[in-house]
């Protein structure tokens, strides 16, 4: 006994290291996504200058004090745009997240709850979506429905929903024998009110993570469509668009291709920490890893 | 084993069955007319009826599918309406071999970096190198593929000069073959004409490889085997490679599977940056032109790939690990 409290010592330091680590890792993944949507919501009070408005004399500017971020191949103020285009990606993300875990979670419920044909086509279906690489089906998913900021969220939310409808799954499979259950069940209580009043919130852990970790994905999905010209079309201005567009100036004007990058960079950076600091709170057994 | 395989078999086939219905359903998602649609605004009624007539579209909706479903399996995709009536199945023919080459070279890229640094963060955990890494890893995720091909164009293109911006060399079969022959010229050109997109897309993979190694390799390496290794006085190295790692690389194999579809992914953002002339290039553009018998067919021969693979992970897992067939 004395020998195993010995060794579990260091281990409980270096569990406490890693986790105040990994918390201040969600701090400052927090506080940055704090500071980017307040950007975005503040976006036309933050600077003087209005994001459509082209000045052909002051083309592909490098960043200077009247342009902190520099100006586009029409004279447009890079920070101007930059501010309202995070407002589109968090905008078209976030809702892409939501139709993404409303259809997943409520297919994963059913299939859960009920197994048998149920369970057994809604799984085919997400084997279906699961063999199209993400980048593949959202293209094509936007090729058949047309570029549009709500096509761009029904895309995200189709190419998404298999994440949220397998844990939900199996997440219900693993509480639905428990006592609660079959006790709800032998009152009457009518199966839709035992699957959101009862299982839903005993599953909501790991929707938050997916959730969290998947606005990081969302925005990448959003800005590579934009980015290859079929996402939110211009004049919006788009982090993706106008990185597309820096590459045909990268010569002349650097700037309009790495500012949107890193943009697009930090965002998905701080949601992704955000999401690992959710998860090993949630789930105390990941910290380890 | 045989049951499994027979059983992996038939979900494949229903799976198959679903990814002709969904790429089916794509023309038909469509608003509106797909033969209006197909020919834009200037086209006439009589133009939509003959184009209606000639794609089937008056048949009813399970006949064409059966239809297509039974034209595809022969090799059949259709003619593309923008390039001419080409033959879809030779376009993909044709840009495939691209497409394999840059994904080929951008999974052994992953695996040849991943693995080692992976391996390397394990041994000396809470190590400079370990936090460094892990560090960079953590923004690596982060990192959507379009930027960073535009980065190392920046910077190995324009900056240093080292490799061209643009394009494709030699096909990689005939730059070695060349080679043997006695003539670098071709090999060298082609593998700098591959370097840059390969790394583009190699980034998220050796960032995803290295981070599970790492985590596999110190599991295992807290093991108690490890630790009767260790007594019996085998050198560091000898249990490092030869007891933790074999072990440790297994989940790495699923990894790849799943990288797998990634990179067939990936490929179609990167061959458009590098104008790599692929499989993702021929989609773009059809995507551009509305070709649905070319977005079709490509999308059709991709997820078909990415289904191959992640079946022969699986059987490869489950002869490598007997406990996963009896789940």
């Amino acid at each position: 006994m004395m020998e195993a409290a010995q060794i579990r010592v260091p281990g409980r330091w270096l569990a406490a290291r890693t986790r105040i680590g990994r918390s201040r890792a969600a701090l400052l993944g927090g506080g940055l996504v704090l500071l980017i949507v307040a950007v975005a919501a503040a976006a036309p009070w933050l600077t003087p200058y209005d994001p459509f408005q082209m000045a052909m004399g002051h083309r592909l500017e490098p960043p200077s004090w009247s342009h902190p971020l520099g100006t586009d191949m029409f004279g447009r103020d890079l920070w101007a745009r930059m501010a309202l285009g995070a407002r589109f990606s968090l905008l078209v993300a976030s809702l892409g997240v939501a139709i993404a875990s409303a259809l997943g979670v409520s297919l994963g419920l059913l299939a859960g709850y009920y197994g048998g044909w149920i369970d057994a086509v809604i799984s085919r279906i997400v084997d279906v979506f699961l063999a199209f690489p993400v980048i593949l089906l959202a293209l094509v998913l936007i090729a058949a429905l047309g570029p549009s900021p709500v096509n761009v969220m029904i895309a995200i939310g189709l190419v998404y929903w298999t994440t949220y409808a397998r844990v939900v799954r199996v997440s219900v499979m693993a509480v639905r024998h428990e006592e609660y259950v079959l006790a709800a069940r032998a009152i009457g209580i009518p199966d839709f009110r035992i699957l959101v009043r009862h299982l839903l919130p005993n599953v909501s852990a790991p929707i938050i993570v997916i959730g969290t970790l998947g606005m990081g994905s969302a925005i990448v999905i959003e800005s590579t469509l934009s980015f290859l010209g079929v996402g939110v079309q211009p004049p919006a201005p788009s982090w993706g668009w106008t990185l597309a567009l820096g590459l045909r100036y990268m010569r002349q004007a650097p700037h309009l291709a790495v500012v949107p990058g890193v943009a697009i960079m930090l965002t998905v950076f701080a949601f992704n920490l955000l999401g690992d600091g959710v998860r090993d709170l949630a789930d105390p057994r990941s910290r380890s890893r | 084993m045989l049951r499994y395989l027979i059983r992996r078999l038939l979900q494949m086939i229903v799976v198959l069955l679903g990814i002709a219905l969904l790429v089916f359903s794509l023309l038909h998602l469509v608003p509106g007319d797909p033969a209006a649609v197909l020919l834009g605004q200037q086209a006439t009624a009589q133009d939509i009826a003959r184009l209606r007539l000639a794609l089937g579209l008056d048949r009813p909706l399970w006949y064409q599918f059966v239809e297509y479903t039974g034209r595809a399996l022969r090799g059949d995709l259709g003619a593309s309406i923008s390039l001419g009536g080409e033959r879809v199945t030779a376009l993909v023919a044709a840009r495939l071999p691209a497409t394999l080459e840059l994904a080929v070279a951008a999974m052994a890229l992953a695996v040849a970096v991943g693995v080692p640094v992976g391996v390397l963060c394990a041994v000396r955990q809470y190590s400079v190198v370990d936090l460094v890494s892990m560090s960079v890893t953590q923004v690596g995720v982060s990192m959507p593929v379009f930027w960073l091909g535009i980065l190392f164009i920046l910077l190995f293109s324009l900056e240093l000069r080292w490799f061209p911006t643009f394009g494709r060399g030699d096909p990689i079969t005939s730059a070695v073959a060349a080679l043997l022959r006695g003539d670098p010229g071709p090999f060298v050109d082609s593998v700098r004409h591959l370097a840059l997109p390969a790394l583009t897309l190699a980034c998220t993979a050796v960032v995803l490889i290295a981070r599970m190694v790492r985590s596999t390799m110190l599991e295992v390496l807290g093991q108690d085997y490890i630790r009767t290794a260790r007594s019996k006085g085998l050198a560091g190295r000898t249990v490092t490679y030869r007891h933790a790692l074999r072990n440790a690389l297994l989940p790495v194999i699923t990894i790849m599977g799943l990288q797998a579809g990634a990179l067939l992914g990936g490929a179609v953002v990167t061959e458009t940056i590098f104008g790599w002339p692929g499989l993702g290039q021929l989609l773009i553009n059809a995507i551009g032109q509305r070709d649905f018998p070319v977005i079709q067919g490509a999308t059709m021969v991709i997820a078909l790939l990415f289904s191959a693979i992640n079946l022969t992970v699986d059987v490869t897992y489950a002869w490598l690990d007997p406990r996963i067939r009896y789940e």
